[in-house]
């Protein structure tokens, strides 16, 4: 930009500039900066969406508080993997005609996005899905991590999840007396 | 990392998760810990798990056994899980509605004191349903009367019976003839604008008429059916009058068809819903037709929507029912005659599916399920309280 332009007309520019850029940047809770598709940003996210179309996007990156670098990067890796891969027919079909379809079977990509994942990177992906109201991404993580619970028993489930058992022994035998029916082998 | 940390997670995220998982894993659950029995037992988590479960078909066994399969996956993944319920011998599967599975058994008592000799305590299930103002499972039925009409004919009336109340039945509308009670047995309902809907009922034997049910102002409607079609092999009149067809095992000529009650010519047709309005569907010689009642206030809006060859070897349907999972206007056919079942694209016109059904020890029950943990009050009445006949 030559410095003999004036004011006026630099800020013109740079609205412009800012208009047509194609993607947004969001800072996460620890500094870190990430560029996303703008597009699928507004697609796949209801609390990015609003922020674009309300004009709250900041140019030097969107603070993202709640959400750490590595939660952070998974979403915009998610984001621009999703902008470059080409709705399945099923996936758009789901949008019109689908309307009390419990859940779409993740697509391939997907499948393998969440696959490659932690446990603790999951679970904050799950959680960041939900702070940014990304509806299929929170699908495709909570579905992941149910799959991994499908058919284990309480003790597995402690184990994989690391959950502390708060039970005493009698209210554990309470439950499973309780619950006989679904301690059944399938 | 070996292991990861639930802990992260708050409770919206690990009901999030739970309520993904199929109803038995999802009730183990309450097992690991305090936290998650409270989130996986609360009514909310309950309704919200009800509502996710997809809808799955019923099969009956000769041991007395239900199956059930997942309608979604019919083709692919087609596999049938036995369902933990004692076998039901001697009781017939006779309404469902969400999760509850309604079967009837005859006892035979020996105490006649209460009643006069003669008089039969015949009871005719028409319809379970949930009670949109109460939120209620109730029960439709049509129940012998005590006394006759003046002309020394036996009538019935219809009751209506609050599963979670009382116990007393209320009699609904005037009496009818009960002639045809035995005979004519009210099936294939349809529940569309909180009504429900018979082709098939002793009220509208015999006549032109769709009979509804308004579940909320419990009132009756004759809806007159759509216009007749001609069946090009018998040139029969399809007056959509005959009872679905009922499979049958024969010695030497392997699978039969018998028809319920009497004879009668006329292939089947089913209510089904169909661009969200009402809808009379049949296939009649490999063809299938489609009216639409496209004002359901007004009686003479029946268009025909559809008259399509179906490919082979489909040839008729004993049982059609909506198929929601799967698509807005997709609809289940189950053709008895060739053990096939189809799920069927109305707006596509064309077969999405085509499962034949094997095992001739089985047949489908002509209802579909949707799993649901929800706990409903009408199971702690005690049962001995229930009435289904007031004095």
């Amino acid at each position: 930009m030559e410095v003999d332009k004036g004011k006026g007309e630099a800020e013109e520019t740079r609205k412009v500039a800012e208009a047509d850029r194609d993607t947004v940047t969001l800072k996460s809770s620890d500094g870190k900066l990430f560029e996303v598709s703008k597009e699928a940003a507004a697609r796949l996210s209801t609390v990015l969406a609003g922020m674009i179309a309300g004009g709250s996007i900041d140019d030097n990156g969107t603070d993202l508080k709640q959400i750490g670098s590595e939660a952070l990067e998974n979403v915009v890796d998610y984001c621009n993997k999703h902008a470059n891969s080409i709705p399945s027919a099923a996936l758009i079909s789901s949008s019109i005609s689908f309307n009390t379809a419990p859940f779409k079977e993740p697509e391939e990509w997907e499948r393998k996005f969440v696959d490659r994942l932690s446990h603790d990177a999951l679970f904050d992906l799950v959680e960041a899905a939900n702070f940014l109201g990304m509806e299929r991404l929170l699908d495709v993580t909570c579905h992941k991590i149910s799959e991994m619970m499908k058919g284990k028993s309480p003790d597995q489930i402690r184990e994989v999840f690391n959950i502390k058992n708060d039970y005493t022994k009698e209210e554990l035998e309470e439950i499973r007396q309780e619950l006989a029916w679904a301690f059944y082998d399938d | 990392m070996l292991s990861g940390h639930a802990d992260h997670l708050s409770d919206d995220m690990v009901s999030e998760i739970l309520v993904r998982l199929p109803a038995a894993d999802a009730v183990r659950s309450r097992a690991v810990c305090r936290a998650w029995r409270r989130i996986a037992g609360s009514p909310a988590f309950l309704a919200a798990h009800a509502r996710r479960q997809p809808l799955e078909l019923i099969l009956g066994d000769d041991g007395g056994w239900l199956h059930t399969a997942t309608l979604a996956a019919l083709g692919d993944t087609w596999r049938w899980k036995r369902r933990h319920l004692p076998p039901l011998q001697g009781c017939q599967l006779v309404g469902a509605c969400g999760g509850l599975l309604l079967l009837e058994m005859y006892v035979t008592t020996t105490s006649s004191s209460t009643r006069p000799r003669g008089s039969a305590l015949l009871v005719r299930i028409c319809g379970l349903y949930i009670h949109g103002p109460s939120g209620e499972h109730r029960l439709l039925y049509l129940a012998g009367d005590d006394r006759s009409s003046e002309r020394g004919q036996r009538t019935a009336s219809h009751r209506v019976l609050s599963l979670g109340g009382a116990g007393e039945a209320r009699r609904i509308g005037p009496p009818v003839a009960a002639i045809e009670m035995w005979t004519q047995m009210p099936e294939a309902y349809l529940q569309h604008r909180g009504k429900l809907h018979w082709l098939h009922h002793p009220e509208v034997h015999d006549t032109d008429a769709v009979l509804a049910f308004d579940t909320v102002s419990e009132s009756f409607r004759r809806i007159p059916r759509p216009p007749p079609v001609r069946s090009q092999s018998s040139d029969d009149l399809l007056r959509c009058t005959m009872p679905p067809y009922r499979r049958m095992d024969t010695g030497d000529t392997g699978i039969r068809q018998i028809r319920r009650g009497y004879a009668c010519p006329r292939p089947p047709c089913f209510v089904v819903e169909a661009h969200g309005n009402l809808a009379v569907m049949a296939v009649v010689d490999g063809c299938l037709y489609l009216w639409v009642m496209e004002d359901y206030d007004s009686d003479s809006s029946w268009r025909r929507h559809l008259r399509v060859s179906l490919p082979s070897p489909l040839r008729s349907a004993c049982w059609a029912v909506n198929a929601s999972d799967v698509g807005k206007d997709v609809i289940l056919l189950e053709d008895g005659c060739a053990q096939l079942v189809v799920l069927y694209d109305l707006p596509e016109r064309k077969v999405l599916k085509q499962v034949e059904l094997k095992r001739s020890d089985t047949r489908l029950a002509r209802f579909v399920l949707r799993d649901s943990l929800e706990r409903h009050g009408l199971f702690d009445v005690p049962s001995q309280f229930i009435s289904m006949m007031p004095t």
